[in-house]
């Protein structure tokens, strides 16, 4: 019998899924199929195994998988914790939904390898728990790494738009020396732990650091024309990838440092970007005309509300914004199926040519527009339960919070009702393909889901309450 | 030696050669001024801050990979926008912007903290960051984007390395500036239309019907070794001139 450590397991997993995706990408799809079952199984029986149960034995596989060991590497640990669960848990689905997507509507070929590589990072960086520096600082740097990495799925394929996936690089590498420089006054503390300045200084420091991690406004310019440029899926999980580490990273750093809300203006500045955030994303969604422009700013201005509510102290928020992010996963990746579906069939997503698209692709225009109108909180969608709560707790605060909130998803929802009358207009291209039986299938499961969770949210309740858990 | 790398000539030199290619946006300056900046920087850790032996080494290293890197993609690009030098009223308006940029380090490099730093080298770094930012600012080709990052690197690899001298957050930018090329490179040819594919036409008797590249990229050993050379060559015969798109 093999003892393995989980985290070993996992890197193995992820690196055959890798090597397979690239070497046997003839048979693209089949290889997606598998390696997207495999991933989001594990990913399934991750969460639903005890944590405290030591081991685990497979039937007829002589493996012994080991849940609690670490494993350690070049001074880094790399352990699943109760902490860290979600986010891995969180990680593998999204990555096999993805490629699971992918099969159905193809990214391109360097797609399936490199953004295996990329989540695989991502897991890594989620389960390292000791490093020569405190993994908190050193996260930044670690996401530069992997969004430097995540151009390649992003821009495969895409002839002209390269400062898109360019700009997307920016905040974890602005923040990287704030973070590192935070590190050493932190460091100093014990060795003065009379000078207050070292202890304000490196507060001030990591507040700013966090804040550029987190890309509010002005350093938001990625997300939208990320969405208007790349094939969907790919966006898709780069960008919910590393919002996930970003607030894993907030929440790690919130937490060891208790008064870094108290001690700095890092709240000041968090909610008044938030605010102009959520508010930016409404107005230029109202604007837009471009399909996946509009799906950009609509999770722009989610992204935005989940930023506000980060800024509450009280014991409501926190399972306010992490039931907010899970609908936001669940929202977007619905937009994303949908919208790779209708990408595929016309050919791109100029608003010139999907005139009429929803005749012909109805599953996926569905799809598509639950998802979006998710992500504003539009009623009888999966993001209406989080944004009404949102709502509530904010105007318990301060009403105008809620009213400006309110304001820019009206916006939001304007936006989408031109690109309804776009897709259910009259047909401009006769020649438009019909939507191809396994985009049906995953279209239908996409809108089975969100429709779902706006029927009855209290589904969500189990799985929140087990973050909330691991969080606390 | 540490006395000559802490001297303010040489720290308005590495400034200047961080300039350069923002006034003249012209690639065959940006690499080489980077790679100056960079072997000044290293030296500087080096020398002065006792950076031991084979960090900036190492600094140096990487960052005449990540040149190289670039060069493989920018000669096999034919982007007008990678070859331009530039208008004469961008130039001036760069140099207005730096200039106003320098106005504001100058008053406010005293206010900011960086430990372990003497003032003029905290100046320098300060710099060399803020000219990074504008040249972030500025650009909309991958190359100037890259040119931007690579140098927002050299001060910030520089002074972590002083203040963490650890292989784990070395290796770690290390690998993200080497990374930063590679994307940057890639972006490069994506942002280049000559290399998108075109639809042949079924009358030209010389093409095979259907959808081919435009031109193919070529091997990357003929391209490295042709590289210095070609790169001497297109420096002395710089076209002063440039035509409408240089815009």
């Amino acid at each position: 019998m093999v003892q393995l450590a989980l985290p070993s397991f996992l890197l193995s997993l992820l690196l055959f899924c890798i090597l397979s995706s690239y070497f046997l990408r003839i048979w693209e799809r089949g290889v997606l199929l598998a390696n997207g079952v495999m991933l989001n199984l594990v990913g399934i029986l991750l969460w639903q195994f005890p944590l405290n149960a030591t081991s685990l034995a497979f039937p007829f596989i002589p493996i012994e998988l080991n849940l609690r060991a670490g494993i350690w590497q070049f001074g880094f640990r790399l352990q699943l914790t109760q902490t860290n669960e979600p986010i891995v848990v969180i990680a593998l689905l999204l990555l096999g939904s993805g490629m699971l997507l992918a099969a159905a509507a193809t990214q391109g070929k360097v797609f399936p390898p490199s953004m295996l590589l990329v989540g695989a990072g991502y897991i890594g960086m989620a389960l390292v728990t000791d490093a020569p520096l405190s993994p908190v600082f050193l996260a930044p740097a670690m996401l530069a790494v992997l969004m430097t990495v995540s151009v390649f799925p992003i821009q495969v394929g895409i002839p002209g738009e390269a400062m898109s996936s360019l700009r997307a690089i920016l905040p974890p590498i602005l923040a990287t020396p704030f973070m590192l420089l935070a590190a050493w006054h932190m460091e100093q503390l014990p060795l003065n732990p009379q000078d207050i300045r070292l202890a304000a200084t490196g507060a001030q420091l990591l507040g700013a650091g966090l804040l550029l991690l987190l890309a509010p406004v002005p350093l938001h310019s990625a997300q939208p024309q990320l969405a208007e440029s790349s094939p969907p899926i790919a966006m898709a999980l780069a960008i919910l990838l590393y919002q996930s580490l970003a607030l894993y990273i907030f929440y790690l750093a919130t937490s060891s440092f208790p008064l870094l809300f108290d001690s700095t203006v890092l709240n000041v500045w968090l909610t008044s970007t938030a605010t102009i955030t959520l508010v930016w994303g409404g107005v230029a969604a109202a604007a837009a005309s471009h399909p996946g422009r509009l799906l950009g700013y609509a999770m722009l201005h989610d992204w935005g509300l989940i930023l506000l509510l980060l800024t509450g102290t009280d014991e409501r928020s926190r399972p306010l914004f992490i039931s907010l992010f899970a609908l936001r996963i669940l929202s977007t990746m619905s937009a994303a199926t949908g919208l790779a579906q209708i990408r595929q069939a016309a050919g791109s997503l100029n608003p010139d040519h999907l005139h009429g698209v929803g005749a012909r692709l109805p599953w996926s225009t569905a799809a598509f527009l639950l998802g979006s109108l998710g992500l504003a909180g539009f009623p009888l969608t999966a993001g209406f339960s989080g944004h009404w709560s949102a709502l509530q707790a904010l105007a318990e605060g301060d009403w105008r919070f809620a009213a400006v909130v309110l304001v820019a998803s009206a916006s939001v929802i304007l936006g989408f009702v031109r690109m309804v009358g776009i897709f259910f207009g009259p047909l401009n291209n006769p020649l438009l393909p019909r939507e191809r039986p396994i985009g049906v299938v995953f279209a239908v499961i996409a809108i089975v889901l969100v429709t779902s969770m706006a029927i009855a949210p209290q589904l969500f309740e189990g799985p929140i309450a087990k973050t909330l858990l691991a969080f606390d | 030696m540490a006395a000559l790398w802490a001297s303010v000539p040489i720290h308005i030199l590495l400034g200047l050669a961080a300039v350069l290619p923002v006034v003249l946006w012209d690639w065959r300056i940006a690499l080489p001024s980077l790679l100056v900046v960079q072997i000044g920087t290293s030296a500087l850790v080096g020398a002065v801050y006792g950076l031991p032996g084979p960090w900036p080494t190492v600094h140096f290293g990487v960052q005449v990979l990540a040149c190289v890197i670039l060069l493989l993609s920018i000669l096999q690009t034919s982007n007008v926008q990678v070859q331009t030098s530039g208008e004469f009223s961008s130039r001036l308006f760069r140099l207005l912007v730096l200039g106003i940029a320098s106005l504001l380090i100058w008053n406010a490099s005293e206010a900011v903290e960086l430990p372990l730093l003497s003032n003029a080298t905290k100046a320098l770094f300060l710099w060399l960051a803020t000219v990074a930012l504008i040249t972030l600012g500025m650009t909309e080709t991958a190359l100037f984007g890259g040119f931007g990052l690579l140098l927002w690197l050299i001060p910030v690899q520089a002074f972590l390395s002083i203040l963490f001298p650890l292989p784990a957050v070395i290796v770690i930018l290390g690998v993200l500036q080497i990374l930063v090329a590679l994307a940057c490179s890639y972006l490069l040819l994506a942002e280049d239309d000559a290399l998108t594919l075109v639809e042949v036409s079924a009358t030209d008797p010389d093409l095979n019907p259907g959808v081919q590249p435009r031109h193919t990229i070529a091997s990357g050993a003929r391209v490295l070794g042709y590289g210095f050379g070609y790169w001497f060559y297109s420096l002395i015969s710089r076209r002063q001139k440039t035509d409408p798109h240089n815009g």
